[in-house]
């Protein structure tokens, strides 16, 4: 044995020796701490196999939930709700898939309608007050609908963005409208949209060109396939508007506040309705008219009716009707 | 030596690892080596920190107990034993903080120069004085602890070959063996007793 191991071998036996035998365990004590120690580990591990099926069950509900946003996200998103169309006014022979229209007739996107001479047709879709005029031929669409000849009037009285926006397809172009009045009118050379209130967006050939109405006046835009776009001024009423009032259920007048036939008015018109004090706006909506309209045009009714009421009204080159009470005249 | 002992200790580990492994998912052999194995150890250790024999039972429950809860978190980061003594010395800090506080209710290790001086004595037949015979108490307890810190056959053949006075031939029987791996046996535990006592003994021998 070499030296140093011989030294070693020494020193470890003189600790050990002086140190003895390490005490034994008390069996007693020994038997006791196993007993409870035994107890502690068997609900230990019990907690630990209830923690571990939670997390397992946490776990696959957590794959199922990453699978499903998986899913979702592969899904291609689906198409926004197509416009209910509800059919508000018929006059003529309006023809729907061939087939006659009437107050049962199904308007689901895709169906063809005929407007017929002499004839008209008013819809509310998805909100919005749409005009067929005679000779038009329409198809619905799930966000609008597509002109392919004649003339339609749109409108809604709600604000800019309260609605998710009209379109009307023809075939030289799209247009959309952003808070708007307006008419189309489409035939085999060109399309023509003119916007008395609000404004239009123009989409064709992945160009587009916006038309706002100014004070009062109307704007139009011309365009056709060849990429020609003419826009300019147009009046806002007469020519070209009158007939929208007559593609529509006419105006029940009897029993009718003051307000709402002023409203309707001032719809029909293309006008903004503006009162000259509350005291005019409170008569307004307290007063009760009676009678019939007829065939009587909307503002060519306003002095007849109004006769009778404490309210005047007279329209502004602005673009407003503008009503007031007599006596403050 | 030292990366000898690192492999050693790494292999202790991997050891324990297993240990609590099987002990978790319901092994009771696994068990039966664990509270054999451990318990003893874990008894002197307690034993040599509280100055009170009567706490020793109470706080090595403790231990256990804690020990049984906190088994799944036993990542191996040190050998059973050394995170089992990391536990036991919380639990004497925290049940005996209660007590008055001028109470010393632990007992300290020895330092350099006393170890000397008492191992000196340990041999000599002279009587020690109070001082001495407290700390030759402390000293026998750090050299048991050591032992405790070995693997249990190195343990075993030391305390065989230098406490009871065995040969290495009636070692080998006892722990059938052959005499040339006795042999290597206690060559191999002795390395092992004097790393783990580490500079302080060095420094007393």
């Amino acid at each position: 044995m070499h030296r140093d191991d011989e030294k070693d071998e020494r020193d470890v036996a003189r600790l050990l020796r002086a140190a003895g035998r390490r005490p034994e365990m008390p069996g007693a004590m020994k038997a006791r701490l196993e007993s409870h120690f035994r107890r502690e580990l068997a609900d230990a591990i019990a907690r630990r196999r209830l923690r571990r099926r939670r997390l397992l069950i946490g776990a696959a509900a957590s794959l199922a939930a990453g699978v499903f946003a998986v899913a979702l996200l592969l899904t291609p998103p689906s198409p926004q709700p197509s416009m209910v169309a509800r059919l508000t006014y018929l006059a003529g022979t309006v023809t729907i898939d061939g087939r006659v229209a009437d107050g049962t007739s199904d308007l689901r996107p895709g169906v063809q309608i005929h407007v017929g001479r002499a004839a008209a047709l008013a819809i509310d879709l998805g909100g919005y007050d749409v005009r067929l005029r005679e000779n038009s031929r329409a198809r619905l669409l799930s966000r609008g609908i597509g002109l392919d000849s004649g003339v339609l009037f749109a409108g809604s009285d709600r604000a800019p963005g309260r609605l998710p926006g009209l379109e009307v397809r023809t075939p030289h172009g799209r247009v959309s409208d952003i808070g708007t009045q307006f008419i189309v009118a489409t035939n085999a050379s060109e399309t023509r949209a003119t916007v008395r209130r609000g404004a239009l967006r123009i989409d064709r050939d992945g160009d587009h060109i916006e038309v706002a109405s100014e004070g009062g006046r109307a704007r139009y835009a011309a365009f056709d396939k060849a990429g020609n776009v003419e826009v300019n001024s147009a009046p806002a009423r007469g020519e070209g508007w009158d007939w929208i009032h007559r593609a529509a259920a006419p105006f029940v007048l009897e029993g009718a506040s003051a307000f709402d036939f002023l409203a309707w008015v001032a719809r029909e018109s293309g006008l903004a309705l503006r009162f000259a004090s509350s005291a005019a706006e409170i008569n307004a909506r307290t007063t009760t008219l009676h009678g019939d309209l007829g065939e009587i045009e909307p503002l060519a009714a306003l002095t007849p009716v109004l006769l009778s009421t404490e309210l005047s009204a007279q329209v502004s080159s602005g673009g407003e009707l503008r009503v007031s009470l007599k006596a403050s005249r | 030596m030292a990366d000898k002992t690192a492999i050693t200790s790494e292999l202790q580990i991997q050891r324990d690892r297993r240990l609590a492994r099987c002990i978790l998912a319901g092994d009771d052999r696994a068990l039966r080596e664990f509270i054999d194995n451990y318990f003893p150890r874990l008894y002197r250790y307690a034993n040599l920190r509280l100055a009170n024999p009567a706490d020793v039972e109470d706080i090595v429950q403790l231990t256990l107990a804690q020990a049984a809860r906190r088994l799944e978190t036993y990542r191996g980061e040190s050998t059973l034993l050394t995170w089992m003594i990391h536990i036991c010395r919380h639990e004497i800090a925290r049940q005996l903080k209660h007590r008055a506080r001028g109470e010393d209710v632990t007992l300290p290790f020895l330092n350099d120069d006393l170890l000397r001086s008492i191992v000196e004595s340990m041999e000599s037949d002279g009587q020690l004085s109070p001082e001495q015979d407290s700390s030759r108490v402390e000293l026998i307890h750090l050299i048991q602890f050591a032992l405790d810190q070995l693997p249990e056959r190195y343990a075993l053949a030391l305390e065989l070959k230098y406490v009871e006075g065995f040969n290495s031939q009636e070692i080998a029987d006892r722990l059938s063996i052959s005499d040339e791996a006795t042999q290597s046996l206690l060559a191999r535990a002795r390395r092992a007793f004097r790393e783990v006592c580490g500079e302080a003994l060095r420094t007393a021998l």
